[in-house]
């Protein structure tokens, strides 16, 4: 019979058997890539040559504040976050409430907006730029009952781009929050609701005092998700408008990969990168606040 | 005991003991419109891409919605004009690499993260968590600079160890989140047994994991499938690459000229998927509410 610290040793071999091959890889093809992007952030490197790395200190931050272009990412970036975690979750949460109402219809809507899940933001990104094009479906529609007389610029203008962003991005993944949100609806306690509306309370107070209250970890979550999901955004806006037109939908991935991938300025792309993950980071640590502030 | 028993996340059904609304009343019709109306909108992007995709050259554009011809052959044309095949090829063979891949390491890696618990472990798997939040964007100098060294650029291989870095924390996530409702007796008296550590885990704890797997694998295969960046900077030529990179590339090149062609290739770049999801989309929902929930 084992002693319990022969146990333990056995327990830590046998767990270290498990665990050593995820860990290995994930050393090599995550943890030594965000280390080394974290050094190259430091450094002046252009081009892709590992000889040509030189130490640069702080120089490639102190340039951020005064690139007007990465300015500019940054706020886009910043307003298309917020802008989409918010239209995310009030479409998301509403559209939950109504699917879980059970009136007719409620399995095609479920339906209708699981679809768009299965796409690739690319092929997402590929139809609503001829969708929203000029001779696409919305200004046809559009030209033929005379609510405009000649084709809107959905693309071509840079304010109305960065909406179509926004709007094909919600229309992608709404249907995620959606789900979610359905999926917490199911085990809210039903007597309570019925208990409370016997007592006269309203659609709107049931809401208030029941309905929010319960789902306040599930919301914080989703926010969460869809703040991280929001950093990490860049095909959508690289098919749509790649950045464009006139930076107007310029966001931090795309002004890396352009960075990066145009004019080879590695050392400042790392820079842009760890602005990334830092901001990325900082919003899974929002958790708790986002749930404290709900109640 | 078999995994029904288990006190797992349950898949979303329809609550059969649920009272259906009053579907007479103004209010449910109202709701019944709305659930028809905001449905239809999400469909008519879709609906508008198969139906471009059936006209001919000169009705692309003259037609708004339904299409005035049926040129069928748009498909065949797409394919062969495009060099569908290989991206089809290229697509599946890295799909299927990192579904393999991923899943040998997230398995075992769970396991050794829930019945091996040590505080250095729960430091590691926290670690690994923290991969969930790095964007592709955010390494992919790195990652093209190690894959350069590993002289694995421009081979598929690469494109599935990128994958794979990027999917394995999800699958770590939800498998140890199901492992550790498993009771840790059922393995500890296959091992009193004289199965040992690996015969445990291998005729105890695995057959108990195909519902997690089938949701894991399915994640995996959509977010592979559907990848973009890592695939665009790892591979060199974008016309031999996967199938949303050559999309993404064709779309740019003719999208305007011959919209029919390249939506005719959309369509059929997102057909595996979409039907995957809709036939497994239990399996989905459940990876969804456990990996968000528990994360």
């Amino acid at each position: 019979v084992a002693t319990p610290n022969q146990l333990a040793t056995r327990n830590r071999r046998a767990g270290a058997t498990f665990v050593a091959p995820a860990a290995l890889f994930f050393s090599v093809f995550m943890v030594l890539p965000v280390i080394a992007v974290m050094g190259l952030a430091f450094s002046n490197w252009t081009g892709f040559n590992v000889h040509d790395v030189s130490y640069a200190g702080l120089s490639n931050f102190r340039a951020l504040p005064h690139d007007e272009l990465f300015v500019r990412a940054l706020l886009h970036t910043i307003a298309f976050v917020v802008l989409s975690t918010i239209a995310l979750n009030v479409f998301g949460f509403g559209f939950a409430m109504l699917i879980n109402s059970r009136v007719m219809g409620h399995d095609f809507l479920r339906i209708a907006m699981f679809v768009p899940l299965a796409l690739s933001p690319v092929i997402t990104g590929v139809i609503w730029q001829q969708l929203l094009g000029p001779y696409g479906l919305v200004n046809s529609l559009l030209q033929s009952l005379h609510l405009a007389s000649s084709p809107v610029q959905f693309l071509g203008d840079p304010d109305l781009a960065f909406w179509t962003v926004i709007a094909a991005s919600i229309w992608q993944y709404s249907g995620y929050n959606m789900l979610l949100y359905y999926s917490g609806l199911q085990s809210l306690p039903q007597e309570r609701l019925e208990a409370a509306a016997i007592d006269g309370a309203g659609p709107i107070a049931r809401f208030r005092h029941i309905i929010v209250p319960y789902m306040r970890p599930v919301i914080a979550v989703v926010i969460v998700l869809n703040l991280i999901g929001g950093w990490k955004v860049f095909e959508l806006v690289y098919v749509l408008t790649n950045g464009g037109p006139n930076h107007g939908t310029e966001v931090l991935s795309t002004y890396l990969y352009q960075q990066a991938f145009t004019i080879s300025a590695n050392g400042y792309a790392s820079a842009i990168a760890v602005v990334i993950v830092v901001l990325a980071t900082l919003s899974a640590l929002l958790r708790g606040r986002i749930q404290g502030a709900l109640s | 005991v078999n995994a029904s028993e288990l006190p797992l996340p349950q898949p979303i059904t329809r609550g059969q003991e649920k009272e259906r609304a009053d579907r007479r009343s103004p209010r449910s019709f109202a709701a019944t419109l709305v659930c028809l109306l905001v449905g239809i909108v999400y469909l008519v992007p879709l609906a508008w891409v198969l139906s471009v995709s059936f006209r001919s050259g000169d009705d692309v554009f003259a037609s708004i919605f339904v299409p005035h011809s049926f040129a069928p052959g748009n498909y065949s044309d797409a394919w062969n004009k495009y060099g569908l095949g290989v991206l089809f090829l290229n697509s599946t063979l890295i799909t299927a690499g990192t579904v393999i891949l991923s899943l040998g390491l997230s398995v075992t890696a769970a396991y050794g993260f829930s019945r091996h618990r040590t505080r250095l472990r729960e430091g590691l798997f926290l670690i690994i968590l923290i991969g969930l939040m790095i964007p592709p964007a955010a390494i992919i100098i790195p990652f093209f600079v190690l894959m350069n060294d590993l002289h694995l650029y421009d081979k598929l291989f690469a494109v599935v160890l990128a994958e794979t870095a990027f999917v394995l924390p999800l699958g770590i996530l939800i498998l140890r989140g199901y492992i550790d409702n498993i009771p840790g007796e059922l393995s500890d008296a296959a091992r009193v047994d004289g199965a040992g550590e690996w015969g445990a885990f291998q005729h105890v704890v695995l057959p108990l994991l195909r519902p997690p797997i089938a949701t894991v694998a399915l994640l995996i295969t959509l977010s592979t499938w559907n990848g973009f960046l890592l695939p665009l900077v790892l591979l060199s030529d974008p016309s031999q690459s996967t199938v949303t990179v050559g999309i993404a590339q064709f779309s740019s090149q003719f999208g305007v000229l011959e919209w029919q062609l390249v939506a005719a290739a959309a369509v059929m770049a997102m057909l595996p998927v979409l039907v995957v999801l809709v036939v497994l989309r239990r399996y989905y929902v459940q990876g969804l509410a456990a990996g968000a929930l528990k994360g």
